[in-house]
């Protein structure tokens, strides 16, 4: 077998793992299974038996099985059922899997990355309780990793972004909608249902009864929506749920898409119960396909980093999301585009803006087209078009806005991929948006 | 000396003919030389742009490019808007073709909106003042109405409505409005809102 040379982190990853129904197997079957009970990883090579399917390849200083163990040999029927004890599939079997391999060469993984790994992030804990057979330590370091590299790839590119916007765009990156379309684009197919006998190239976890429908037009779920309070004036009071915060709290207390986080670490840290009971709630309701094709993803994310490193982490990163084509200029919306930019010029020590018609045709006919520019002194800031002044005007501070706002500079070098000792040339840091 | 040509042939104007020259089918020769003359007429040349600089050989194999004069891409930063130490604010000022052309002393800015008048603020108001503002506002709200007291001490209403509001004199106008709106048939009502619809997406650039 080939050497792997592994990063320090790595050996949580890689350890054996166990579980205690393993152990009750080994009680009931007193000689070797076919299928190792310790699930081994393929750089932990000690407990490595050789399967008797594997005897006309055997090397010379192996020894042949004796005669004893053919003849206790399970059959194939006790076999089954022993793996359809399991929970999720024996990470052994990921080298027998043809889908797993050919995911592994499609989506061109490291040679680094073993097999084993890649079916360990398609094993949602809802398929799989325990944490050292599922994916969500690996998927918490994917998060992670996908919200700095997205982050900083967003912010050092346009600097000016308003908060908001740049919330929608790590959304639009590495969002879980995103996730689960990227999922479905390299072919991950998702099991009927996890178990020990499926094969490890599908993406196990148990479905969530359907019948949550989805609010018309907007995508969202019904459950997801935020209950809004019941209070005579309408509005949710500070920490009641549906409380809209502010966007500079989000900035702090939310996860990368300016949402709130349910459970904090500060949450878990005070009750440790907490985390497995959430986890047994996800066992038996189950999850849906966005969160399992989410988790699969960032775990894949994470395995990268932590078997081939920070480098071909950040590879996959630019080949799988930031690849992904986004239009930054359909994420505004603004309410009062004229007050802003007036206040931008005020705050950059711009002259006033001063709305002028550039063209016009048809002022007086049914349908007038005027083109309107947004002027400081003699520079034009923004030009918009409408069937009305006063559209045109609007349109053209918005386009005024944009032109401040999606500024990028030429050339850019993100934080994490600066080289130790090499000339680091920092990126720039804009004085923020416009707060009226 | 003049040559008079008519207008129309005098196959079409059928009145000046006999009624039995009615039976001879005319009209399908008409068709045909008008048939003719459309498809000339729709016969144009492509533009220049489309092929000029392509072979003949490649003339199906190729991307046109070609896009509409269109609105400027938001992602064009204005110049003024380039950071002090932005290379491309040197190379936009050396720039001939994209030099600011209102730099130039014979090229005068474009004229503004008609009833666009640049506003000034003053900062003229004092403590006493601000004050006197106040108690006009809660005495007879009605009469002094921000436009009238902005006009009265010159400043805007908007400055006004900061330092004095009324919020009686503002719920009861809102009533006053929900009033009319009631009132309003279907049509009304739905032309409003599409309007409003339209406005905020002024604002998203749609």
């Amino acid at each position: 077998m080939k050497a792997l040379r592994l990063l320090r982190r790595s050996g949580s990853v890689l350890s054996p793992r166990t579980r205690p129904c393993c152990f009750i197997h080994q009680t009931q079957y007193r000689n070797p299974l076919p299928l190792n009970i310790f699930r081994l990883q393929s750089t932990a090579p000690a407990q490595y038996q050789s399967a008797i399917e594997r005897e006309d390849d055997l090397e010379p200083g192996e020894t042949e099985p004796t005669e004893d163990f053919f003849h206790n040999a399970p059959t194939q029927e006790e076999r089954e059922s022993i793996l359809s004890q399991l929970p999720s599939p024996h990470p052994q079997h990921a080298h027998k899997s043809a889908r797993l391999s050919a995911l592994h060469a499609r989506l061109m993984l490291p040679p680094r990355l073993p097999l084993e790994t890649l079916a360990r992030c398609l094993v949602d804990p809802s398929a799989d309780i325990d944490p050292h057979f599922n994916n969500s330590s690996l998927s918490i370091l994917g998060y992670d990793l996908l919200g700095l590299y997205t982050s900083e790839a967003v912010l050092c590119r346009h600097p000016r972004l308003p908060t908001e916007v740049m919330f929608a765009a790590m959304w639009a990156y590495c969002g879980p909608k995103t996730l689960a379309a990227i999922t479905r684009e390299w072919g991950v197919e998702v099991a009927a249902a996890p178990g020990g006998e499926v094969d490890p190239g599908y993406l196990q976890c148990k479905h969530i009864e359907a019948g949550n429908a989805s609010v018309e037009g907007t995508g969202v779920q019904v459950k997801d929506l935020p209950i809004l309070a019941t209070d005579p004036k309408g509005k949710p009071m500070l920490g009641e749920p549906g409380w809209r915060r502010g966007v500079s709290s989000r900035t702090v207390k939310s996860d990368h898409f300016g949402d709130e986080i349910k459970r904090t670490v500060l949450d878990y840290a005070e009750r440790p119960e907490l985390r497995q009971e959430d986890l047994q709630r996800k066992l038996e309701k189950g999850v849906t396909l966005e969160t399992a094709s989410t988790n699969f993803v960032r775990a894949l994310m994470g395995a990268v980093y932590l078997h081939a490193g920070k480098k071909a982490a950040y590879n996959f990163f630019k080949a799988h999301i930031l690849s992904r084509h986004l239009d930054f200029s359909k994420l505004f919306e603004f309410r009062q585009p004229t007050r802003d930019l007036s206040r931008l010029c005020a705050r950059e020590g711009f002259e006033s803006p001063v709305a002028r018609i550039l063209s016009e045709t048809g002022r007086k006919s049914r349908s007038p087209v005027f083109v309107v520019g947004v002027f400081a002194g003699k520079d034009k800031l923004g030009e918009g078009s409408g069937s009305s002044l006063d559209e045109a005007r609007i349109r053209a501070a918005v386009g005024a806005l944009k032109g401040w706002y999606l500024y990028s500079p030429l050339e850019v070098n993100v934080p994490s991929q600066a080289e130790r000792g090499g000339n680091w040339e920092p990126v720039m840091v804009d004085g923020g948006e416009v707060v009226v | 000396m003049s040559v008079f040509l008519p207008r129309r042939p005098p196959a079409n104007l059928k009145f000046l003919y006999p009624s039995f020259a009615g039976l001879v089918p005319l009209t399908a020769r008409r068709h045909e030389s008008s048939a003719r003359r459309t498809t000339k007429r729709l016969r144009t040349k492509p533009d220049p742009s489309f092929t000029s600089s392509i072979p003949e050989s490649q003339l199906n194999d190729h991307i046109v490019f070609n896009p509409p004069s269109s609105a400027p891409s938001p992602y064009h930063t204005p110049p003024v808007f380039l950071p002090p130490n932005d290379p491309r604010r040197q190379l936009l000022v050396q720039s001939y073709r994209h030099a600011n052309p209102y730099e130039q002393p014979e090229r005068r800015l474009p004229p503004t909106i008609k009833n666009h008048k640049p506003y000034e603020k003053k900062y003229h108001l004092r403590e006493k003042e601000i004050e006197e503002i106040r108690r006009l506002r809660t005495e007879d709200p009605y009469t002094w109405s921000r436009a009238k007291l902005a006009e009265k001490y010159g400043c805007s209403p908007f400055f006004v409505g900061m330092i004095a509001p009324n919020e009686g004199k503002k719920a009861e106008e809102l009533k006053k409005v929900e009033q009319v709106k009631e009132g309003w048939g279907r049509r009304r009502r739905y032309a409003r809102e599409d309007r409003a619809k339209r406005r905020e997406m002024w604002g998203r650039d749609e």
